[in-house]
């Protein structure tokens, strides 16, 4: 029971921390949830991340409420779930109602602005260290498909536009085929 | 009866909200600006800089700002609940299939493709932020030209920032939070003081 309680706490702690200081997009937090959750907490292995990354990404809604969702439920079940969300919406709620009050004074504030354009760097770093352990993962499978695979999606994303949605739903698809194919050579044999 | 048709109004754009957060823009203009004019399209630009601005997810952000907008703080939590409620169901169901067959031989072949395109994914996403960090005032192609038209095409501040932070969470494991946080104040310092000069 103790230990419930811990992982409890600890699962809602750093959901809260991760919610309240993840500035940008939903991708944001992915290196960020897998710095606390695989290297410090080690409640999940890099793969497992990926797994729930990709997971988050199928349902609609937020990719980082979501991705928080399932990482407790793996975790600690249906509370864990729970308290994620929660933990998740919790400081978002409060930042920008408190926000919304001063808002006029923060628009053409200067110095907001360049706190901004700094962290921008600060994200696209943070982006792109978790990006190299990802993709250094996947080189070391040594598998042709999922290399490919990784190549198509960036360049289907990031040159032609394709939106993120169709890209996973062709991979799950992929996936699905390549199961079936499997299946039936283990048949055959 | 207001609540009601809040919580309806953002339950729709949650189920429909697939994506990510910018997805979920159209539906807000959509449903909040055309349908029930609750706010005005410059009030949901205004909205996007502050979700950007602020941490958290933009479609999170944006549901609060418009609760609040309309019904205040329970206007807020009404917004929030509202465009929660489908993605929630549905990401937990798939999370209980996942935790009870993740380990099946479907899964594994499924898994073994999602994953290397989510890394795909993810490095797109990594190559415009870091385009949009490294960007200088000038922009590519901007009227100056020669070296001085090189130079301003360059976000120098943001290029010194990037090595520096690179170089902080791969050679010294420095918390990546840590590195945006303090990439901000230094931000913050090199951008006002170049202001003054």
């Amino acid at each position: 029971m103790k230990d419930d309680k811990t992982i409890y706490f600890k699962l809602f702690t750093s959901v809260l921390y991760l919610s309240a200081f993840t500035f940008g997009g939903g991708y944001v937090i992915v290196p960020i949830m897998k710095k606390k959750f695989v290297e410090d907490l080690k409640i999940l292995t890099a793969e497992e991340m990926l797994n729930l990354v990709a997971i988050g990404q199928s349902s609609p809604g937020a990719i980082a409420v979501n991705t928080a969702l399932l990482a407790g439920q793996k975790t600690a079940g249906a509370i864990g779930a729970a308290l994620c969300v929660f933990a998740a919406v919790l400081p978002p709620l409060i930042t920008i109602t408190v926000i919304s009050f001063f808002y006029e004074m923060l628009k053409g504030n200067t110095a907001a602005e360049f706190v901004l354009k700094g962290m921008q760097a600060g994200v696209a770093v943070v982006v792109l260290s978790a990006v190299i352990d990802f993709a250094g993962g996947i080189f070391k499978e040594k598998k042709i498909l999922g290399i490919a695979v990784m190549a198509a999606a960036f360049t289907l994303n990031f040159f032609l536009g394709v939106k993120v949605y169709y890209i996973i739903l062709a991979s799950l698809l992929c996936g699905a085929a390549m199961w079936v194919y499997n299946l039936r050579k283990e048949k055959q044999n | 009866m207001e609540y009601l048709e809040l919580f309806y109004a953002f339950l729709k754009i949650g189920a429909f909200c697939i994506g990510g957060g910018y997805a979920s823009l159209p539906l807000i203009k959509a449903e909040i600006v055309d349908a029930k004019s609750w706010i005005t399209l410059s009030e949901l630009t205004d909205i996007i800089t502050i979700a950007e601005m602020t941490p958290g997810p933009i479609a999170l952000n944006a549901s609060t700002f418009v609760g609040t907008k309309i019904l205040a703080l329970p206007g807020a939590v009404v917004a929030t609940a509202g465009f929660l409620t489908v993605p929630v169901c549905i990401t937990a169901v798939l999370g209980m299939v996942y935790i009870k067959y993740g380990q099946g031989n479907a899964a594994k072949n499924i898994f073994s493709v999602l994953r290397p395109a989510v890394t795909g994914l993810i490095a797109s996403a990594a190559l415009s932020i870091i385009i949009l960090a490294v960007k200088g005032e000038g922009g590519i192609g901007g009227a100056a030209s020669g070296i001085s038209g090189i130079l301003g095409a360059v976000n120098w501040v943001g290029i010194a920032l990037m090595a520096g932070g690179f170089f902080a969470i791969r050679k010294f494991k420095v918390n990546p939070m840590y590195v945006i946080l303090a990439s901000g104040v230094l931000g913050y310092a090199v951008y006002s003081a170049a202001e003054r000069i």
